[in-house]
C-alpha cells in the first residue's frame, strides 16, 4: 500500500491511494477501509495505473466503507491509459488499436490535466461500450 | 499450427484420456452426451482458463481436474497443462527438436490481474498470436448456429472482429455514441441536421436564468446596504436631534430660570452651568477615573454647599456672629410686631361727631333767639357750658391717646435702631464674607454652617485623592477651572469680576428673554422633524424586512444554482468524453479501412479462391463493410454477397473467419474449430462446404465435432483422421460397401 500526499482543507482531510497493485474492487475496499477512523472526514483520490477490469466503481466502493468514517468522499484518478492492457492494446491490427494508439498520442502530447482526464475517460468510455456490445460484464 | 494432442484427466467424464490430431482434418464422432462438447471446451479451458470450476470437476472424484495440450508448429512445439481447480499452469516451449526454449510455471488466476497472468498472456500472444479468450472463441470456434444465414451476419462479424473485440461492432457503438451524445446535447459539429436543445442547452438555461435571478439579488442586496445606510443615518440623526432637543428643552428651562432670578433680585445669574463640560476621564484608568470622579463628587458638594476648600480661621466664628445677629434680627422683628398693632389699634376721638354736636346746639341757639328772643342769654350760657364740657373732654381723650401713641413710637423707635445697629453688623459680616470669596445670603450662610459639620472629612477625603493623583503624577482636575461656573471659581477675590463676567457672557453669548419664543418654536419645529425622520425610519426599516425576506428566499437559489452547476459539469464532461470518443472512433474507423482494408480484401480473396476452386478470386470489403465478390476473368464486374446463392455464402463465412484470424494473429494459421456447425445444412451445401474445408485444412487443421452420420461416412471416404467417442455409430450399408470397396482395393494393392 502506497500512501501520499495528505492535505487538510476546509472540510476533508485529503488523501492519495495508488491502487495499482489491487486485483479486483474489493481489494481497493481493503485498501480504503485500512484508513477507517469513524471520525475522520476524508477524501480518498484512487491513483495509480489500473486494469480494464478493475476500474473503480467510487459509488460501490463509497457505499462499501462509507460506516467506517464520518464522511467518505472517493475521486477517481487512476490510469487506464498508463496500463500495460492498454499499450497491447495499441499494438493490435484492429480498429480499437488505431483508437487506443491515437488516445496514447493525444494524451502525450499534452500535459493539461484536465485534458488528460477527458482522454482517460474516453478511453474507458469506448472499451465500456464495445464490451457492453459484446455482452461483457464491465458496465 | 495444429493441435497435436489433447490430454484430458479427471476432465468431466474423461478420466484419463489422451487424444491426438493431425494435420488436415480431424473428426471427433459421438453420439450426444459422448463428451464432444466437453472436449473442446477443454481447449480454451487449457489455455486461458475456466472461471466455472465445478463445470468440468468430475462427480465422486478427488482428483484435480486438469488438462494439458500440445500444439505444433514447423518451428515449435508449445505444450501447456493447467490445473483447472488450482489455476496452476506450465507452457514449455521446445524447438523443432524437443529442446526446451521456454518453459513457464505459474499460478495463472482467471479472475485476478497478476504480472504472471499478463507473462502468460504475453507467451500465448507471442506464440499463438492470440491472448483474449473471447476473440478466441469468435474467430476459431464455429459453434451450431453460428454459420452465417445471410450476408448481413458475415458483414457484422467482420466490422467486430476487426473491431477488436469478439462482438462488439464499431458502427453500432459509434451510432450509440453519437445517440447519447445528441441526448445531451444538439452542438454536434459531424451531424448537419439541427435539433432541438437537449438536457445540456436545458440546464444552461436554467443556469442563465439563476444568473439573472441572482444579478437581480445582487441589486437587492445592494438596495439593502443602501437602505440599512440610511436607516443608520437616520437613525444617527434622530438621537442628534433628540438630544439635541433635550439640551435645548434644558437650556430654555435654565435660561429661563436665569433671566427669572436676574429679574427678581438682580444677583448673579447662575450658580451652576447647565451643561457640564465633560471629563476626559475616559483615557485614564478606571480606578483613576473613579478617584477623578470621587474627586470631583466632593468639590461639586463643596460647591453646591458654598463652601471652599480651604475655610478661613475666622469662618466660624463669623458664622455664629451672624447666626447670632441674625436671630437677634429676628426677635428684635418680633418685638415690632405687637408694638405696632398696638399702634395700629389705638383710637384717636372723632371731631366730626363734637362738631355736629356744635353745630345742632349753635341751631338750637339760633332758634331760641327767633322763637324766644329772651331766653337768649340763658339759652347762649348753658349751650356754651355744654359746649364747654364736650370739647374738652374732646381733648382730654385726644391728649391721653397721643402720650399712648408717642410712648409706642418711642418704643418702635427704639427698637429699629437697635435692628440698624444689628444691620451695620451683619453688613460687616457680610463684607468679611465676600472678602472671603463667600455669597453672603442668610440662606447661603446657613447651608454652610450647615455644611460646616461634614467639610472637615470632605476637606481630608479631597486631600487624600489629591495626594493618590499626584503621586500617580496625574493632573489634579479642578473644579469649575474648565467650565468656569461662578460658584466654584469663586474662592478668592476674583469672584465678583467672574460672575460679573460671565453675566457679560450670559447676555452676551446667550439669548435674550425676548429670544426665547423664537427658540420655543425651533424646539418645537426640531420635535416635529423627528417625529417626521421616526415616520421615514419605520418605512425605510419595513422595506429592508421585505427585502430581507426576499434575500432569504434567494438562499434556495444559491442551492439551486450549486446543483444545476454539478449537473452542468457533468454533462460538460460528458460530453467532451462523448464528442472525443466519437470524433476518435470515426478517425479510427476511417484510417482503419483505408489502411488496413484492402489487406483484408487480400487475405479474403486467398481463402476465397481456394474455397472456391478459383470460381471466386476476388472480393471488394466497401467501407461499411458490404462484401462483393468478382468472379475469375470478369475484370471490373462484381457481384453484391446477398445476391449469391447460399453455399457461396457460406463458403464466404469460412474464407472471412479464417482470414480474418489470420489477419489478427499475424500471419499464423491456427486450428479452426466446428462444433457441429454444419449439421443444420442439406447435404449439397454439406458437399459443398465439406470440400471448401478440405481445401482450406491444407492450411488449417480443421478439428470438426459431430454426430452426424453424413460426414462419418465422408471421413471414412475422404480418409479424414476420427476420434470415436462412446460407441461407434452404425454403419449404414452403403458406408459398409464403400469401405469394403475401399478394402478390396487395398487387398488387391497388398
Amino acid at each position: 500500500m502506497s500512501h501520499s500526499n495528505t492535505t487538510q482543507d476546509d472540510q476533508y482531510q485529503s488523501y492519495e491511494l495508488n491502487v495499482s497493485h489491487c486485483v479486483d474492487e474489493s481489494a481497493i475496499c481493503a485498501e480504503v477501509a485500512l484508513l477507517a477512523q469513524s471520525d475522520l472526514s476524508i477524501k480518498i483520490t484512487l491513483v495509480g495505473n489500473i486494469d480494464i477490469d478493475i476500474i473503480p466503481d467510487t459509488k460501490n466502493i463509497t457505499n462499501c466503507c462509507r460506516e467506517s468514517f464520518f464522511a467518505l468522499e472517493l475521486v477517481d484518478h487512476t490510469s487506464l491509459l498508463e496500463s500495460v492492457f492498454v499499450r497491447e492494446m495499441a499494438q493490435e491490427n484492429t480498429v480499437r488499436g488505431v483508437v487506443v494508439k491515437r488516445l496514447l498520442e493525444l494524451s502525450k502530447a499534452t500535459t493539461n490535466a484536465a485534458q488528460l482526464r477527458i482522454y482517460e475517460l474516453t478511453l474507458r468510455e469506448l472499451l465500456a461500450r464495445f464490451e457492453v456490445m459484446q455482452g461483457g460484464d464491465y458496465s | 499450427m495444429i493441435l497435436r494432442s489433447l490430454e484430458l484427466k479427471s476432465f468431466g467424464q474423461f478420466v484419463d484420456k489422451k487424444y491426438e490430431f493431425r494435420r488436415g482434418i480431424n473428426l471427433v464422432i459421438g453420439p450426444n452426451e459422448a463428451g464432444k462438447s466437453t472436449m473442446m471446451e477443454a481447449i480454451p479451458a487449457v489455455l486461458f482458463g475456466c472461471k466455472d470450476k465445478k463445470r468440468f470437476r468430475p462427480w465422486a472424484r478427488s482428483q484435480h481436474c486438469s488438462a494439458s495440450l500440445i500444439l505444433e508448429n514447423q518451428q515449435y512445439n508449445i505444450a501447456i497443462a493447467r490445473d483447472i481447480d488450482t489455476d496452476n499452469v506450465e507452457l514449455c516451449q521446445s524447438n523443432d527438436l524437443y529442446q526446451e526454449q521456454c518453459n513457464f510455471v505459474a499460478t495463472v488466476p482467471v479472475d485476478e490481474h497478476c504480472v504472471a497472468k499478463f507473462d502468460y498472456l504475453h507467451l500465448l500472444k507471442k506464440f499463438l498470436g492470440i491472448s483474449d479468450e473471447r476473440m478466441f472463441r469468435s474467430s476459431l470456434f464455429l459453434g451450431q448456429g453460428d454459420f452465417p444465414s445471410n450476408s448481413e451476419e458475415i458483414k457484422r462479424h467482420m466490422r467486430t472482429l476487426l473491431s477488436g473485440f469478439a462482438r462488439g461492432d464499431s458502427t453500432l457503438v459509434l451510432q450509440s455514441i453519437q445517440d447519447d451524445y445528441l441526448a445531451i446535447t444538439n452542438d454536434a459539429p459531424w451531424l448537419n441536421k439541427q435539433v432541438s436543445p437537449r438536457e445540456l442547452e436545458a440546464v444552461q438555461d436554467a443556469l442563465d436564468d439563476v444568473y439573472a435571478q441572482r444579478e437581480y439579488m445582487q441589486q437587492m442586496v445592494v438596495q439593502v446596504q443602501q437602505l440599512s445606510q440610511q436607516i443608520e443615518q437616520l437613525q444617527h440623526g434622530i438621537a442628534n436631534d433628540r438630544q439635541e432637543y433635550e439640551k435645548g428643552v434644558e437650556y430654555l428651562a435654565w435660561i429661563q430660570n436665569q433671566w427669572q432670578q436676574e429679574s427678581s433680585d438682580g444677583s448673579q445669574p447662575a450658580d451652576h452651568c447647565p451643561a457640564a463640560p465633560a471629563s476626559a476621564e475616559e483615557d485614564v484608568a478606571p480606578e483613576i477615573a473613579a478617584l477623578r470622579r470621587e474627586h470631583n463628587q466632593l468639590q461639586q458638594t463643596l460647591v453646591a454647599a458654598g463652601l471652599p476648600t480651604e475655610i478661613p480661621v475666622e469662618m466660624p466664628r463669623l458664622l455664629a456672629a451672624a447666626d447670632g445677629i441674625r436671630c437677634t434680627l429676628v426677635a428684635l422683628q418680633q418685638q415690632t410686631i405687637p408694638l405696632r398693632k398696638e399702634i395700629s389699634a389705638l383710637s384717636f376721638p372723632s371731631t366730626k361727631r363734637w362738631l355736629i354736636i356744635s353745630l345742632l346746639l349753635v341751631a338750637v341757639l339760633a332758634a331760641v333767639n327767633y322763637l324766644h328772643p329772651q331766653w337768649l342769654v340763658s339759652a347762649s350760657v348753658t349751650l356754651g357750658l355744654v359746649l364747654a364740657l364736650c370739647w374738652s373732654r374732646f381733648a382730654w381723650r385726644y391728649r391721653r391717646q397721643r402720650s399712648v401713641q408717642r410712648q409706642l413710637e418711642q418704643q418702635i423707635a427704639a427698637i429699629d435702631l437697635h435692628r440698624e445697629q444689628e444691620r451695620s453688623q451683619l453688613k460687616e459680616l457680610d463684607d468679611d464674607f465676600e472678602s472671603y470669596g463667600f455669597a453672603s445670603s442668610a440662606i447661603a450662610m446657613v447651608k454652610m454652617q450647615k455644611q460646616l459639620q461634614g467639610h472637615e472629612h470632605i476637606v481630608h477625603r479631597l486631600a487624600e485623592i489629591r495626594m493618590i493623583l499626584q503621586d500617580e503624577d496625574i493632573e489634579v482636575p479642578v473644579l469649575g477651572k474648565e467650565s468656569d461656573c461662578p460658584s466654584v471659581a469663586g474662592q478668592s477675590k476674583q469672584h465678583k469680576s467672574c460672575v460679573n463676567s460671565k453675566l457679560d457672557d450670559i447676555q452676551r453669548e446667550h439669548l435674550h428673554p425676548d429670544e426665547l419664543p423664537i427658540a420655543q418654536q425651533n424646539l418645537a419645529e426640531l420635535k416635529n422633524n423627528i417625529k417626521k425622520k421616526e415616520v421615514e425610519l419605520l418605512s425605510l426599516l419595513r422595506q429592508e424586512a421585505v427585502l430581507q425576506d426576499r434575500l432569504t428566499a434567494a438562499e434556495q437559489l444559491g442551492t439551486t444554482e450549486n446543483e444545476l452547476r454539478a449537473s452542468l459539469d457533468e454533462l460538460m464532461q460528458r460530453k467532451e468524453v462523448l464528442g472525443c470518443a466519437y470524433t476518435l472512433l470515426a478517425e479510427a474507423i476511417t484510417e482503419f479501412s483505408h489502411t488496413n482494408l484492402r489487406a483484408v480484401e487480400k487475405e479474403v480473396g486467398k481463402y476465397l479462391r481456394q474455397a472456391t476452386l478459383g470460381k471466386y478470386t476476388e472480393i471488394e470489403i466497401t467501407e461499411n463493410y458490404a462484401l462483393r465478390l468478382r468472379r475469375a476473368g470478369q475484370r471490373g464486374k462484381s457481384s453484391a454477397l446477398e445476391n449469391l446463392s447460399r453455399g457461396t455464402i457460406d463458403l464466404v463465412c469460412l474464407a472471412t473467419r479464417l482470414a480474418l484470424t489470420r489477419f489478427l494473429v499475424n500471419d499464423e494459421y491456427l486450428p479452426f474449430f466446428l462444433d457441429d456447425a454444419l449439421v443444420n445444412l442439406d447435404s449439397d451445401r454439406l458437399l459443398e462446404t465439406v470440400d471448401a474445408l478440405e481445401r482450406l485444412s491444407k492450411d488449417h487443421q480443421i478439428v470438426m465435432f459431430t454426430h452426424d452420420e453424413r460426414l462419418y461416412k465422408l471421413a471414412s471416404r475422404r480418409r479424414w483422421h476420427v476420434i470415436p467417442l462412446g460407441t461407434r455409430p452404425k454403419r449404414t450399408k452403403v458406408a459398409q460397401k464403400a469401405e469394403v470397396s475401399a478394402n478390396d482395393g487395398q487387398l488387391s494393392l497388398l
